[in-house]
């Protein structure tokens, strides 16, 4: 498990500087286009949104490799210990701990703050699914037959395939349509005391590229994205423009379908109209919001408007300070490459750490070192989780203390050997129990 | 004086689809005869003015509407505006937890902010001056 989590907290932070790049490219990119049809600078800002999306699931599974086959960590703890025999590294070692401790830490603050962030975005989506399914279903009725007829007309001219019905609503004050796979186009109850039948046409023609361009499923993903990302102000500021180009992509296909753009024109206005006279919106349902209404109604009048997100300098302040906070940590993590990606913590090297500095260790005992450091890393290749990490590590630690305790018997032979044949009880050898290779021999008096 | 005792309409009175239709029209007319609902009703399909005239019965019972005799005539009203009937199924709390989430859900001709007074003026200008060169 805490494998995936460092994995889920590297993902998040690459996000910060990918969906920053991916946000400038679409904005140089679009610039290029900014005098094309709604249609293609609607696809552009869709690609972008969905490019951060697949970017992140890529630096998932690079990630995934990554974090799990690098035994670093064990690799630090075996030269750190051994390096250790030489000189005594106790602080650095101490520091390299403080270092482990804190990146768990942080990892597991990374990962509970998304989480907590999506948990909360998730029940709000779910809570407006929920009171748009009453809003709909209790206060709808079917509509009058030739008007239903004239929707099935209009549908039919504009080739759509599936399944969309029309109801009116009776609180309602501007049409709407939702559904993703069995769509329901809501006509306000008030549209029909202001709204000519052609002007009726016109709004029914705007729901209905909506229902031919698949839009609901589209915003349904559109809302996805934004939970997971919600932290990065880039995706908010593309799912905007996204929601914008759309609006103007299906007043176009209206366009198409009418004969005189003035009818939509003053359809639209007086759908405005009919919302201020509303003392309070209903349900807030217009909750999102979306750009004015002078510019979109001169653009359908002829003259040329391309939108109104543009990048402002607040919004260049807001994308530069999580791509600045990333180059931060990933710099800061780069200095020191292994520990960043190992997730084990250093066991206690200390006790270890103070053989004799006068003896230089036998073959025997060299090999011996090698050998539980081989060991060790087969262990931690074998199994990522953190018990095994330290289960080898521990090995290496009782490992060195074994070796420790086989130096000073040899140190202690060696010394008898030196010394008169002096004979030594068998039970108590001279040989210190304890980890701590302390070889002063007991002297036993001849 | 005489005190009105307004019969306050039963908690859970739920109109039927007919009955909705019928509310739709009082809110947009504020208070209309039988006559009136059937003009206006007729325009779309053909209702019998019994039929009408049956359900508003029904509905003054239910507590959706009000009655008054003016003159020869009963004048009808909506018991509850759009917004209370609103209320009344989805709850004042629920609405504004999740009513900006319930709007990025759902595709609208308009964004439902209202526009304001100046920026209609100057569109109402726009149109008929477009108006004008067709």
């Amino acid at each position: 498990m805490t494998h995936y989590s460092a994995v889920l907290a590297w993902v998040l932070l690459h996000v910060l500087w990918q969906a920053t790049a991916i946000a400038f490219a679409y904005k140089l990119l679009d610039r290029q286009i900014a005098t094309e049809r709604a249609e293609t600078r609607y696809n552009l800002a869709l690609m972008a949104l969905l490019c951060i999306f697949g970017v992140s699931i890529v630096t998932f599974f690079y990630e995934q490799l990554h974090v799990s086959s690098d035994p670093g960590g064990i690799n630090i703890i075996a030269s750190a210990a051994r390096n250790s025999l030489l000189v005594n590294t106790a602080p650095v070692a101490s520091l390299l701990a403080l270092f482990h401790e804190n990146s768990n830490g942080i990892i597991q603050l990374v990962d509970m703050a998304w989480l907590a962030g999506v948990l909360v975005l998730s029940v709000r989506a779910l809570g407006g699914a929920w009171i748009l399914s009453r809003y709909r279903t209790a206060l709808s009725y079917a509509p009058a037959d030739d008007l239903a007829q004239r929707f099935r007309n209009i549908a039919q001219r504009l080739d759509i395939r599936q399944r969309v019905t029309l109801r009116i609503h009776a609180a309602a004050i501007n049409p709407f349509v939702i559904g993703a796979f069995r769509s329901v186009v809501y006509l306000p109850a008030s549209a029909f005391t202001s709204l000519s039948p052609e002007q009726i046409d016109a709004i029914l023609s705007h729901e209905l590229a909506h229902v031919r361009r698949a839009d609901c499923l589209w915003n349904l993903l559109q809302v996805a994205v934004e939970t997971l990302f919600f932290f990065h102000p880039a995706v908010w500021w593309l799912s905007g423009i996204l929601r914008e180009q759309r609006e103007l992509c299906c007043d176009d296909v209206v366009l198409n379908t009418i004969a005189k753009p003035t009818t939509y024109a003053t359809a639209l206005l007086a759908l405005a109209e009919n919302g201020r006279k509303q003392p309070r919106l209903a349900m807030g349902i217009g909750g999102s919001p979306t750009m004015q209404l002078l510019p979109r109604i001169a653009r359908i009048l002829g003259a040329p408007f391309h939108g109104t997100r543009e990048l402002r300098s607040g919004m260049l302040f807001k994308l530069s300070a999580p791509v600045l906070a990333s180059i931060a940590v990933l710099c800061g993590s780069a200095a020191i490459p292994f520990f960043s990606r190992s997730t084990s913590s250093l066991p206690q090297t200390t006790t270890a750490s103070n053989p004799p500095q006068y003896n230089v260790p036998s073959q025997e005992l060299q090999t011996s070192f090698s050998e539980t450091n081989r060991i060790a890393n087969d262990i931690a290749r074998r199994e990522a989780p953190i018990s095994a990490r330290r289960q080898a590590a521990s090995t290496l630690a009782s490992g060195f203390a074994r070796n420790a305790k086989a130096l000073s018997e040899q140190a202690a032979a060696s010394e008898q050997q030196d010394m008169s044949p002096q004979h030594h009880g068998g039970p108590d050898a001279p040989v210190s129990s304890t980890g701590h290779s302390d070889v002063t021999p007991r002297n036993q008096a001849p | 004086m005489l005190f009105h005792m307004r019969r306050t309409p039963p908690a859970n009175a739920r109109p039927t689809e007919f009955e909705l239709e019928l509310l739709s029209l009082l809110w947009a007319k504020r208070e209309a005869t039988v006559r009136d609902l059937h003009e206006a009703l007729n325009k779309n399909r053909e209702i019998g003015y019994t039929t009408i005239l049956k359900t508003m019965q029904i509905m003054t019972d239910k507590g959706l509407v009000e009655r008054e005799e003016v003159g020869k005539a009963h004048l009808y009203r909506a018991a509850r505006s759009e917004q209370e009937t609103q209320r009344q199924f989805i709850g004042d709390i629920r609405e504004r937890l999740f009513g900006g989430s319930a709007g990025r859900l759902v595709l609208q001709a308009l964004s439902g902010e209202s526009v304001g007074a100046d920026e209609l003026a100057q569109i109402k200008e726009l149109v008929s001056q477009k108006e004008r060169e067709l």
